[in-house]
């Protein structure tokens, strides 16, 4: 599934515009982040995605076909969007009840919701607390239900909003299988974060908004590079190529093992 | 005199089946930084409380041992008598507005009123806690309009406005970016400049590797590690407390592998130790 | 970050300004209102009175600043109101003789239509006495007021909270449908489907909100709301000998109206 977004243009009535003539393209099977300070119209731009938000101008084409008639409820079989706070989310009593709403909703047969649920539960070893009530858990574990439940939806798109917000390093293992998983499926997968360290490690393209315009599209390298550009949309660099741009590797690196091979490519 | 005191303190939520804090003993320098790390569950949240009074006197359940917070003993106080001690920014920003102030201002100010501070001094610390912060251009707006982030600040402004002598802060960047966390950051800094206690839990390691003075892992409720935040997050065992180690402690343990760390020097946690391990390997 | 939903601040009908009728104290306001009522129901009786109060609230409203608004709102509140009520008394009213005009069989009387008329303005002068109220007195000043007064802080607490957390609980209630239509809960369309599509809301509001209380109820302990020592008010509110003397006679006039009204 293809997103296309031309000249998107969004105001809260007849203030400044949130989003101000935002055009991207993402690729079927594309790992995106969404990066930029806060109020920079990331969560805004992640809404029009599925049709919470509607742009003042501009078009928004998933596949080609125009999404700006279509219910948010038709378009939730495309892209499921996991919203920043999982207490928004979580209706039901019962974490499989909850994980299972979407896939219900989408009327997937009940075979296909069995399976769908109980993977997305294993991905974030939810298995053992299917039968809570969602609040008497804590809150990561609250954000881990509603993380399963986004991903049991087993639509082509997700959108994840802060996804690491409030979880532990264990956690983040859990999250990093899941997207493996993801990637496996062929899924595109959006992810708004702050977390710098884990987009480096992760994803290979970013989009950075600032004032609610595009300020860079491209790769995170390049991104992480640019001084300016991350004083601009609120960020810093993450550790690893902030050491890597101290030692001026050429090539700046994202993660551990590429810093060491930088330096030993070097010293040959 | 310490500013905090904890001996053998172990609490269970009334509607707990284990104790959420075991046999916990703990004692803080005035002037010093402590970090409390730990996965999700491992007491944090309720560590946090306990100093702030919140336990045993909001939740009730099974509260044994003792919390001296300078001379008082915590047990011996109303929550909001200590208010002029010991100030509490909890986790969910939302949720610790008053609910009674319309403007940033004045919910900034409604503890220093509740405090019976005269009109000068509210004017003046308000002033200065909405400048620290960078809230300047919001006071007048509504603090129920602001963003998450933004709201976080708030929650900071009115705790620095009090100026107790001991801040306990559960997770208080979590909604910020980069930039906005880094500033509070800073802003600890200053307080501990000032000779303010502060006591910090969070998941954020990185900042922990470089502003804390002592750290401490929290897995059960039970304090698994107490050391300098060198020694603490370069750890050998720290995956098995749900924890992991930097990126920065990573690289440094490759190059330790590939022989271009020296054999007999530590791994590092923070840039400058990485930068100079690096360069004499 | 989080929700930046179209959000309301608050659920008021406050109009920033600086008039006279701004800075009067909130107390003498509100005495205000209660001495028109207690007029209308205990004092001289007929149109004059009506409209000489009438009258004397739209030159308030005026010099305010706040006519139009008033005017904007009493016209939407007042003329369905109007017409339903002119309507019934005219045709059906019980003391009904003299027939103004007729369509076919059906009768239109005096009596009804002076009733319904009288009522109307009778509302009419409490209506606006109540909006110069509501629309030139900050809710925090109200509140203040109430502290410096010294009646205990819950009550302000009482009557402020839900003036800023019903506004909250509504943009809660927008976000959490919005979450559950992005799950495929189909709430568009027709009235049984967006009723079905309201239960699903009830868990994640009651919990959500007993959560937030408890929260709350902790904010206000660890802020010292209920600090043993003497408190102070940022906000003050101006008064002087003037309104105190005007709050009393107001006071005595509404006693004396209400004694007069019992032995008459």
């Amino acid at each position: 599934m293809q997103i296309r977004l031309e000249n998107i243009i969004f105001r809260y009535s007849a203030g400044v515009p949130v989003l101000n003539d935002i055009s991207l393209d993402i690729k079927k099977g594309e790992r995106v982040a969404l990066i930029g300070h806060n109020g920079s119209g990331k969560t805004t731009l992640a809404k029009h995605l599925n049709g919470l938000l509607r742009p003042a101008a501009g078009t928004i084409r998933i596949d080609g076909r125009k999404t700006d008639t279509e219910s948010v409820a038709r378009l939730s079989g495309i892209v499921a969007l996991l919203f920043q706070n999982p207490d928004d989310m979580i209706a039901k009593r019962r974490v499989w009840d909850e994980v299972a709403f979407g896939p219900k909703n989408l009327a997937y047969p009940e075979g296909r919701i069995k399976i769908l649920v109980a993977e997305s539960l294993a991905l974030f070893e939810l298995l053992p607390l299917q039968d809570c009530n969602p609040y008497d858990l804590g809150y990561s574990e609250r954000k881990r239900v509603a993380l399963a439940s986004i991903i049991a939806m087993d639509t082509p798109i997700l959108v994840l909003d802060e996804p690491t917000a409030g979880m532990d390093p264990r956690e983040i293992v859990l999250l990093t299988g899941a997207l493996e998983k993801l990637r496996e499926d062929y899924k595109t997968v959006i992810i708004i974060s702050h977390d710098m360290d884990f987009i480096a490690e992760l994803v290979p393209r970013v989009i950075c908004l600032a004032g609610g315009k595009k300020r860079f599209d491209g790769l995170v390298r390049q991104a992480f590079q640019d001084q300016s550009l991350l004083a601009v949309c609120g960020l810093l660099q993450p550790q690893i190529v902030r050491l890597s741009t101290y030692f001026r590797q050429t090539e700046p690196a994202l993660t551990p093992v590429e810093f060491l091979e930088n330096w030993q490519r070097r010293a040959k | 005199m310490p500013a905090l005191e904890i001996a053998h303190l172990t609490y269970t939520y009334p509607t707990g089946t284990r104790p959420s804090l075991q046999d916990l003993s703990l004692r803080v320098e005035k002037g010093e930084l402590l970090a409390v790390i730990g996965e999700n569950n491992s007491g944090k949240s309720t560590l946090c409380y306990a100093i702030a009074g919140v336990i045993p006197h909001f939740f009730h359940g099974q509260f044994n041992g003792s919390m001296l917070v300078g001379k008082v003993n915590t047990a011996d106080q109303t929550i909001s008598a200590l208010a002029e001690h010991v100030g509490l920014v909890m986790q969910i920003p939302g949720n610790q507005l008053s609910g009674v102030r319309f403007t940033v201002f004045e919910e900034i100010a409604f503890g220093l009123e509740n405090l019976g501070m005269n009109r000068q001094v509210i004017h003046a610390r308000t002033t200065a806690a909405l400048a620290l912060t960078g809230l300047s251009a919001f006071a007048e707006r509504s603090p129920y309009q602001l963003s998450g982030g933004q709201q976080q600040k708030v929650a900071l402004a009115a705790v620095l406005a009090v100026s107790p002598s001991l801040l306990v802060l559960d997770e208080p960047t979590t909604f910020l970016d980069p930039q906005g966390a880094r500033q509070v950051f800073d802003i600890l800094l200053e307080l501990k400049r000032q000779g303010k206690t502060i006591i910090l839990a969070e998941q954020r390691l990185e900042w922990i590797a470089e502003f804390a003075d002592r750290v401490i892992v929290l897995q059960n409720g039970e304090i698994m590690l107490c050391d300098t935040p060198e020694e603490v997050l370069r750890h050998p065992q720290i995956k098995r407390m749900g924890l992991d180690w930097l990126p920065y402690t990573k690289a440094a343990a490759m190059a330790k592998e590939e022989g271009l760390w020296a054999k007999d020097r530590p791994l590092s946690s923070t840039f400058s130790a990485t930068v100079a391990g690096l360069q004499n390997g | 970050m989080p929700q930046p939903e179209k959000q309301s601040g608050n659920a008021t009908l406050f109009i920033a300004g600086k008039s006279w009728l701004h800075r009067l104290h909130p107390f003498n306001k509100l005495l205000y209102i209660l001495l028109t009522g207690v007029i209308i129901y205990a004092g001289p009786k007929g149109w004059p009175v009506e409209v000489f109060l009438i009258t004397l609230n739209g030159i308030m409203a005026l010099t305010g600043g706040v006519f139009t608004a008033a005017w904007r709102l009493l016209w939407r509140s007042l003329l369905p109101l109007t017409l339903f009520m002119i309507t019934i008394h005219g045709f059906l009213h019980a003391d009904n003789r003299i027939i103004l005009f007729s369509f076919g069989r059906l009768h239109f009387y005096q009596e009804g239509f002076v009733f319904a008329i009288n009522v109307l303005l009778q509302l009419n002068a409490v209506l606006t006495a109540s909006l110069l109220f509501v629309f030139c007195t900050h809710p925090a000043d109200l509140i203040s007021a109430i502290s410096q007064a010294g009646w205990p802080p819950s009550l302000a607490y009482l009557l402020s909270s839900p003036l800023l957390l019903l506004p909250l609980m509504h943009t809660r209630i927008r976000t959490i449908q919005a979450a559950q239509r992005s799950r495929g809960l189909d709430s568009e369309g027709n009235f049984f489907k967006r009723f079905l599509a309201l239960f699903p809301l009830v868990t994640p509001l009651v919990l959500g909100a007993l959560v937030e209380m408890e929260q709350r109820s902790i904010a206000l302990e660890i802020r010292g709301f209920n600090a043993p020592g003497p408190t102070t008010s940022w906000r003050t509110i101006a008064d002087s000998t003037g309104q105190q003397a005007a709050r009393w006679t107001m006071f005595f006039l509404i006693i004396l109206l209400i004694i007069g009204r019992i032995f008459r």
